[in-house]
């Protein structure tokens, strides 16, 4: 249906003639090959049910979330609680549903922060070259020196625990392999035949540098991107297990895990679902990532 | 002679997710010479066979045939442990450019001692002296110091040596050799195929060459096969190929290079002018420092008139780029003075120099950036060079380069070699320049490809009165652009003439009188008369 869509619009557009046109049909032919990988596929299709189902929470959790009710505490998963109910008597099922949001907007928070800097940070690092490059990738290589999940819980002890103070803690750890990975492609692009010929052509630095080098790291930086929102989710989790993410009551998937985590022995439900969605959220952003590569990958 | 190789019906087919892509149609071919040419340009599924034939097809593409069979191999119906055993045994195969085919990470003795000891259980010493052997059939001197090398050490004739031999390590019957000499200069050339020559009387070897170059093999097999859009259009005796009456083998023959008996114009520009538009004072260029110092550009000194044409002839590593690259301000002069039609070219450059002085690259598939279409490319020139009313400007552009209209909404993957030249020539033509530095601008692409690009550059030079630059390594091409040319060798400008001197009494200085006549050797004019040919040592 979509293709469809797509297709008939690009074709469109191409009679009459344009530069939108020639992307959308790029975009169309992309598409095509990204269709062809049916894990990746199906693991879209996983990422786009999850996003749905946290959107139409209200409409399809059979619970509120944070009610409590201690008489109908720790019952095991069944037709009346689906996935049975923690230690407060809250459905587990309908806190899912809800907390789904949540690691999600982590994800894709971390995204839209660490993308521009990794980018701009790594393009100009390879354009510009020199003493840029020198200062722009120490730095980088100073918050590289660190195990990603060590420097995100010390951000966040010195930040103060909070939902909002986790995203920006995974963000500063998330950006540096990004924005070595889009210097890199800068350097390969800064030494190419269309540079000279820009330069000749009197285009400004400003310009080279956003017209002409940024559009050839963009591919890369978007599928390393979307490769580490798996990483980003579990490290959300990570820091919800320890306390440091999102606070209770709310239902962030790793809080849940971690508060379950005492119940582990006699209530074996209470980790196991919000266990099983990180794990399949985390392995459905891999695939996707990887169903990306194949398409973007500009070597290929 | 015995049919070494048969094929009959013998189609090659692509798939992907858009769909099927016939690269070769029933194609019947024997091979019953010793050597035998496969010509064609790109796209015409030439290497689609020769990959067949030793079986590297991409893993999207299937072959079907009636019969193909090579010796008592039936290359249709073989297991993996045959195609092993068929290939080096049977079938060896160099390819295109040494550089990318042999093992950066292994010297060049393992790997000829790799090539045999797959085929032929030897031990250690045995397999060293036969390393040395190898190497010394190649014509490699110093054949115990060069085993030691690795890839990256050696140059690219005797990368190409070393391929050879290790192509022919196991003594298989047929050598399939694709493109074998397009990657290295004249000179090379010539050592190369007189080489494989050679190796053809010593050894019971055949040859089926890949080429595009149909002056080239057309001397040196004698059998050709021509290949268009997947079909063999042409299939007899070299010798007949000029007699050949299909307009497509004429196609070639007419683009096949050859040193003009004639120039195409005296200069028009023959009138004397006062201010030379380029004029170039000792210009020097120094690379690296201490031992590695090297003088890239020593003490060049000429000057270009206004609508003239200059060719800067040279090997690679003559300075020839570099002298180039200084005039488009991509590099900075260590000493000497550029000057453009009267005004000093410096560092800084206003936008009217900038504009007055373009350039048109070497390799169209790295000149254009892989994500801007033919009208941004165009678009983003125009905003550098200032240029006002960008809609009318670009069109302009794309006519006199004859980009074709419906091209402009396209991306360079899109679109052929020659086009993106065209592009690449429309984006320097954009902001009306006066000087057109041209750095090998064919060099890149199909022989028939190439001629045409260059009628079309000689017919712009004259329309619109350009002054050209030009800078080759191929004596053919330069009479068909320019009015001059200067020799250059190791940073030094050894020889200057005008092309119709050159034509009629050749150039004097030795290092361009052997150029010259390297050029001559592969022309296809060469082949009209044959009872010129003297044996091989000179035809190759």
């Amino acid at each position: 249906m979509m293709t469809v869509n797509i297709n008939t619009h690009a074709q469109m557009l191409e009679a009459q003639g344009s530069n939108i046109g020639a992307h959308l049909r790029v975009l169309q032919s992309s598409w095509r090959d990204f269709a062809h990988n049916r894990l990746a596929l199906v693991s879209l299709a996983f990422l786009v049910a999850v996003l749905l189902i946290s959107l139409l929470a209200p409409l399809i959790a059979p619970f509120n979330p944070d009610a409590q009710d201690l008489s109908r505490a720790l019952k095991a998963p069944g037709a009346e609680f689906l996935m049975g109910t923690d230690q407060f008597g809250r459905d587990v099922f309908s806190r899912l549903v809800y907390g789904g949001k949540i690691t999600l907007l982590i994800a894709v928070m971390v995204g839209v922060l660490i993308a521009p800097v990794g980018l701009i940070v790594g393009a100009a690092s390879g354009f510009f070259g020199g003493l840029t490059d020198t200062i722009l990738m120490r730095v980088t290589d100073v918050f590289m020196s660190f195990p990603g999940l060590v420097l995100a819980i010390a951000f966040v002890t010195a930040l103060g625990p909070g939902l909002e103070n986790a995203i920006l803690a995974i963000a500063l750890t998330a950006w540096p392999p990004i924005a070595r990975l889009a210097r890199a492609e800068a350097a390969l692009a800064r030494r190419a035949d269309y540079m000279s010929a820009g330069f000749l052509s009197g285009v400004s630095a400003m310009r080279l540098l956003v017209v002409f080098v940024m559009p050839v790291c963009l591919p890369s930086v978007l599928l390393r991107v979307t490769l580490n929102m798996s990483i980003v989710v579990i490290t959300a989790a990570g820091l919800g297990f320890l306390g440091l993410g999102a606070q209770p009551p709310s239902p962030e998937w790793g809080a849940m895990l971690a508060t379950g985590r005492d119940y582990m022995l006699t209530a074996w439900w209470l980790p196991t679902f919000p266990g099983l969605f990180i794990a399949l959220l985390g392995v459905a952003f891999s695939l996707v990532g990887d169903g990306l590569r194949d398409v973007l990958d500009p070597r290929s | 002679m015995t049919q070494l190789l048969e094929a009959k019906n013998l189609s090659v087919i692509y798939r992907d997710g858009a769909g099927e892509h016939i690269a070769v149609k029933d194609a019947n071919f024997k091979l019953d010479g010793q050597k035998t040419a496969l010509i064609g340009e790109s796209g015409s599924g030439k290497t689609s066979i020769g990959r067949t034939l030793v079986g590297l097809l991409p893993g999207s593409a299937r072959f079907s045939a009636d019969t193909l069979r090579l010796g008592y191999f039936d290359l249709t119906n073989l297991s993996a442990a045959g195609w092993r055993e068929l290939r080096g045994r049977r079938i060896g195969m160099i390819m295109q450019d040494p550089r990318y085919s042999l093992n950066p990470g292994m010297t060049v003795g393992r790997q000829i001692a790799e090539a045999r000891a797959v085929h032929f259980p030897l031990d250690r010493k045995e397999l060293r002296e036969f390393v040395i052997k190898a190497l010394e059939n190649v014509r490699i001197r110093e054949p115990e110091r060069v085993a030691k090398l690795y890839p990256h050490q050696i140059s690219g004739g005797m990368g190409q040596r070393a391929m050879i031999a290790m192509a022919l390590a196991a003594e298989p019957e047929l050598l399939i050799a694709d493109e074998p000499t397009s990657a290295i200069d004249a000179e090379l050339r010539r050592e190369i195929l007189n080489l494989l020559d050679t190796l053809v009387e010593e050894r019971d070897l055949r040859i089926l060459m890949i080429s595009h170059d149909l002056g080239l093999v057309a001397q040196f097999c004698d059998r050709a096969l021509v290949m268009k859009d997947g079909e063999i259009i042409e299939d007899c005796a070299s010798e007949d190929l000029t007699s050949s009456t299909h307009p497509h083998v004429r196609k070639l023959i007419e683009a096949a290079p050859s040193i003009p008996t004639e120039t195409v114009e005296a200069a028009d520009s023959a009138q004397p002018v006062e201010i030379p538009m380029i004029q170039v004072s000792d210009l020097s260029v120094v690379f690296g420092k201490g031992h590695k110092r090297v003088n890239a550009v020593d003490g060049v000194s000429f000057s270009v008139p206004e609508g003239g044409a200059l060719a800067l002839i040279g090997e690679s590593g003559s300075g020839k780029s570099t002298v180039l690259m200084c005039l488009a301000g991509l590099q900075a002069p260590t000493s000497g003075r550029l000057d453009l039609s009267g005004a000093e070219l410096g560092a800084r450059r206003s936008y009217e120099q900038r504009r007055q002085i373009q350039m048109v690259f070497q390799d169209p598939f790295g000149s254009l950036h892989p994500r801007h279409t033919v009208d941004v490319a165009l678009r983003q020139a125009a905003i550098g060079l200032g240029v006002e009313n960008f809609e009318a400007s670009i069109t302009r552009a794309m006519d006199m380069a004859r980009v074709p209209a419906h091209l402009r909404f396209r991306f360079p993957h899109e679109i052929s070699g020659g086009q993106r030249q065209r592009v690449a020539l429309a984006r320097a033509l954009i902001g009306s320049p006066r000087v057109l530095l041209l750095d090998e601008p064919t060099s890149a692409l199909d022989l028939t490809t190439q001629f045409e690009l260059l009628e079309q550059l000689a017919e712009l030079r004259r329309e619109a009165g350009l002054t050209y630059l030009l800078v080759t390594h191929d004596l053919t091409v330069a009479p068909i652009l320019c009015d001059q040319i200067a020799i250059m060798q190791q940073g030094k400008i050894v020889e200057e003439m005008t092309c119709d001197e050159l034509v009629k009494t050749g150039p004097r200085h030795p290092y361009a009188a052997k150029l010259f006549e390297l050029a001559r050797e592969t022309e296809l004019g060469r082949l009209h008369k044959p009872t010129n040919h003297t044996p091989k040592s000179v035809v190759l």
